[in-house]
């Protein structure tokens, strides 16, 4: 069975408790996964990985820093990583805010294994998914860096729904001339149609000029 | 002159002659008063046979029913020394018996030389002639003498001569037993006149004789001496004693003597001697009239006893019995004898009040002790009693008394068997303590001590109360590890490839788990649980590290964290573990409480342990909370004082309690940053308790 899993998967793991540290460790590795723990939340920002994780399996209640600072911390600091909360009792006011701020799943010690492997999967999943929109947005920056700065006019012209002719008028250029880079936009871009460019550049985040 | 008044003439010369030897002899045996007896009855002898003109002789007592003859004096020249001189029973005596046997005088003028009279003394004298006269005391013949060998035939004359000779000895000789006899009587009497002044002297115990109008006739050399008046100044007048008795007791003497006189009975009376130099005396004198045939009084005799040292004794022995009783009083504790039936002998005066019984009425009988002894107790006494009667030793027993008015009172009873030399069993003495009090001190403490464990014992649980939550937390975390390790467990052992190494890890972290669980819940158990105080040696930093977990989850909900910073080695204490983990409790609570407003700063516990000194171990508790007006730290360890909206305030008195029990102290301090340090300590374990 964690033959099936993504050897290279790491989970993080954050309890100041040694049996359920270890608990997790064991199970996450019996699953098929890497399982990074650490006992405090001080402990993991100051981790030295190269990989980040693609979950994090974090317990609610920690000393110092606890569980949702942790969780506000890493927002702040971009670090975007799946979180499943753990806690010893239902704590609801926590979870409420726990979930508001995008944790995947609030479980309660001791965890179903079902529960705690589905969250973890639909975390990693959430974080391929993640991942692989990251990847295709740092695509298009790399194919969009190789436009030249009227081709980039020219395109922003597009999305936001000018014709050639208003492009042309636009930017003091023939509608030809409009014609020629925005073959040039297309084909760098690789788009097949406006639409597909209008797309692209949503995912870049260039915003129509439209008023 | 013819022959016959020659002869005439001769004769009465003879006569005259021997007339005047008689006298002579008779004048000369009493001047021998004085002489022994052998020297009388040879003087005696040697006479008759000069004035009967005898050879020989002899003198012979008769015992007092004349049966026996003794020879008592012969001619030592004529005879051969005989060992001893010859008894002779009369009837088989020979001839020289004679006398005794007719009781007259016997005269044998034979002129036929015969051989020693047959059997007849002195054997070695050859007898022609013989005469023998017996001697009377009226009736009695007490005497035989004898003469023989006369030139001329015995006559009357001789037997008159012989006759007036022995009847002076016989005189002389009875004369001289009756001084004899005199002066040992004499000698006898002033010997024991000796004794018995001897026995007044030691006895101090003097003799009178009065005649009979109080006017002594007689007084004892005691009686002088405890009258302190010289013997050799007589017999004293009739004032001389009188005055020397104590002016108040005189008319008391006076009286027994009217008793004596004029009722004619004994009398007694005691009184006081003072003598001149002031020395006080008590005195005892027993007065007896002598009465005559007529029963008219004819003297008085008595005795003076001077029981001044006995009076002294009685007075010392009642002093000693008054403190006894005083004590026995003060200490409620009463003394009693008897024999081994349980038939009492004595009952001190305390018994009798315990057992509420008047000793006007005199012993109570066993039947009554018995039935004021509780009906539940009875048996236990029996048997105390029968250990002391069969077994012969010491026994103890307590029991109750109940008296009639239903009061119950606790005693305690000791017997001891006293033991004669063979081992039987004499008497048995004891002591009853009444106890009702101490009894009751027991009962009421016992009460307070139970209400102590028990205030101490809803302090626990309330507490166990206010951490459920942190408790539930606490042993969640360990099943939560034995779930996810049993998960991961079942998940390496299934498929094709089991992998055993790692569910075996896996399974021995289930087990380590579980485990910390139960430890968990034993603490929790023990720490609500009921139970009598427990002694044992402790580790105080193992002692509190165990009770650690209890209220991790609290401090971190209350955003605290614990720091605990134990020295590696601490001595070892004696005390209850539970108790003791309650007071680190109790003080990390209160700690964790007084931290909950602050804001401004770190909410830090630190829990430091240390060897305060040779044989102390001090354990502080500091946080950085509120901290303690001085108003307050004075009260914060009364019971019932309370800064918690919701406390009892029992904590720290219940606290303060345990560590006082355990010879320990316990104080708080304030700090120097913010917030308030208690401390406690205890002593080093001096010797292993024994559990």
């Amino acid at each position: 069975m964690h033959n099936s899993r993504e050897s290279g998967t790491v989970i993080a793991i954050v309890d100041d408790d040694p049996s359920v540290r270890e608990g997790l460790q064991t199970l996450i590795r019996s699953a098929g996964w890497r399982a990074e723990a650490f006992c405090s939340a001080q402990d993991f920002l100051a981790r030295r990985c190269a990989d980040a994780p693609s979950c994090l399996i974090l317990d609610l209640q920690l000393p110092g820093l606890s569980g949702l600072d942790l969780q506000k911390r890493m927002a702040e600091g971009n670090l975007d990583i799946p979180i499943v909360f753990l806690t010893g009792h239902g704590d609801i006011p926590a979870s409420v805010r726990a979930m508001k701020a995008g944790a995947i799943e609030f479980l309660t010690k001791p965890v179903e294994e079902e529960d705690l492997l589905r969250a973890i999967q639909e975390a990693i999943e959430r974080d391929r998914r993640k991942r692989q929109k990251h990847a295709e947005i740092h695509d298009l920056q790399s194919r969009y860096e190789t436009l030249t700065a009227r081709e980039r006019e020219v395109m922003q012209q597009v999305i936001s729904g000018l014709l050639n002719k208003q492009v042309a008028g636009e930017l003091n250029i023939t509608e030809f001339t409009v014609k020629i880079h925005r073959g040039h936009v297309m084909r760098k871009m690789r788009a097949d149609s406006l639409a597909d460019l209008v797309r692209m550049a949503e995912g870049l985040g260039i915003r129509s000029n439209k008023r | 002159m013819d022959t016959k008044d020659i002869t005439e003439r001769q004769r009465v010369e003879e006569a005259l002659y021997l007339n005047e030897l008689q006298v002579h002899a008779l004048l000369r045996l009493n001047e021998m008063a004085e002489q022994p007896m052998q020297m009388i009855t040879d003087f005696a002898l040697e006479k008759a046979i000069e004035l009967t003109r005898s050879k020989s002789g002899y003198l012979a007592f008769l015992n007092a029913d004349e049966t026996l003859l003794t020879m008592h004096s012969w001619p030592k020249e004529q005879c051969a020394e005989g060992p001893a001189p010859r008894t002779d029973p009369v009837p088989e005596a020979a001839r020289w018996a004679e006398a005794v046997r007719q009781r007259q005088p016997v005269i044998a003028n034979q002129d036929a030389p015969r051989a020693s009279l047959e059997k007849g003394a002195p054997e070695d004298v050859e007898l022609v002639r013989q005469m023998d006269v017996p001697v009377f005391e009226g009736e009695r013949i007490v005497a035989v003498a004898g003469v023989g060998n006369k030139g001329k035939p015995y006559d009357e004359n001789d037997v008159r001569q012989l006759m007036v000779l022995m009847l002076g000895m016989w005189r002389l000789v009875q004369r001289k037993q009756e001084d004899d006899r005199l002066r040992a009587t004499a000698e006898a009497l002033r010997r024991s006149e000796t004794y018995l002044a001897e026995a007044q002297r030691l006895t101090h115990t003097g003799s009178w004789a009065d005649d009979g109008t109080v006017r002594p006739v007689y007084w004892s050399e005691e009686h002088y001496r405890i009258f302190g008046l010289d013997p050799q100044q007589g017999v004293p007048t009739r004032d001389q004693p009188l005055e020397r008795i104590h002016p108040d007791d005189r008319d008391k003497v006076l009286r027994a003597f009217d008793r004596v006189i004029h009722q004619k009975v004994d009398s007694e009376t005691e009184y006081r001697i003072v003598l001149p130099d002031g020395t006080l005396k008590y005195a005892q004198s027993i007065g007896h009239p002598v009465l005559n045939a007529n029963g008219d009084l004819v003297e008085i005799v008595g005795t003076t006893v001077d029981i001044t040292e006995r009076r002294r004794t009685e007075e010392a022995l009642r002093r000693s019995e008054a403190y006894l009783t005083e004590s026995q009083r003060l200490t409620q504790t009463g003394s009693w004898a008897g024999d081994g039936t349980m038939q009492t002998a004595y009952w001190s005066e305390e018994l009798y009040r315990m057992y509420g019984f008047d000793p006007q009425q005199g012993l109570p009988s066993h039947d009554e002790t018995m039935e004021r002894i509780h009906p539940e107790d009875r048996g236990k006494v029996y048997q105390a009693f029968e250990k002391i009667t069969l077994q012969k030793v010491d026994a103890e027993t307590e029991y109750r008394i109940v008296l009639p008015d239903g009061t119950l009172k606790y005693a305690h009873g000791i017997g001891h068997p006293v033991l004669d030399a063979n081992g039987d069993l004499v008497e048995i003495v004891g002591t009853t303590v009444d106890i009702t009090a101490r009894k009751r001190a027991e009962e009421e403490r016992a009460r307070l001590y139970q209400l102590e464990a028990d205030l101490a014992h809803i302090n626990r649980v309330s507490m166990m109360g206010e951490l459920t939550a942190s408790i539930a937390h606490e042993v969640n975390q360990p099943l939560s590890g034995v779930v996810s390790n049993g998960s991961a467990c079942l998940r390496w052992l299934a498929g094709d490839e089991p992998n055993l190494e790692e569910g075996r890890e896996a399974a021995r972290r289930i087990v380590r788990d579980g485990k910390r669980a139960a430890e968990i819940i034993a603490r929790i158990r023990a720490l609500t649980k009921r139970a009598a105080a427990h002694r044992e040696q402790l580790d105080l930093n193992e002692t509190i590290r165990e009770v650690l977990p209890l209220v991790g989850d609290e401090a971190k909900k209350r955003g605290v964290v614990i720091r605990a910073c134990f020295a590696e080695e601490v001595l070892p204490v004696v005390g209850d573990r539970v108790q003791l983990q309650q007071v680190v409790l109790n003080l990390v609570m209160n700690g964790l409480e007084a931290m909950s407003t602050i804001t401004d700063r770190a909410r830090e516990l630190v829990i430091t342990s240390r060897n305060a000194d040779q044989d102390q171990v001090e354990v502080a508790i500091e946080d950085s909370g509120i901290g303690l007006d001085p108003d307050e730290s004075a009260k914060i360890f009364e019971a019932f004082y309370t800064t918690k909206p919701t406390g009892m305030g029992m904590g720290l008195s219940i606290c303060r309690s345990i560590l006082l029990a355990h010879g320990g102290r316990l104080w708080a301090t304030a700090n120097d940053s913010p917030g308030t340090t208690f401390h406690f300590s205890l002593p080093k374990a001096t010797e292993e308790p024994n559990a």
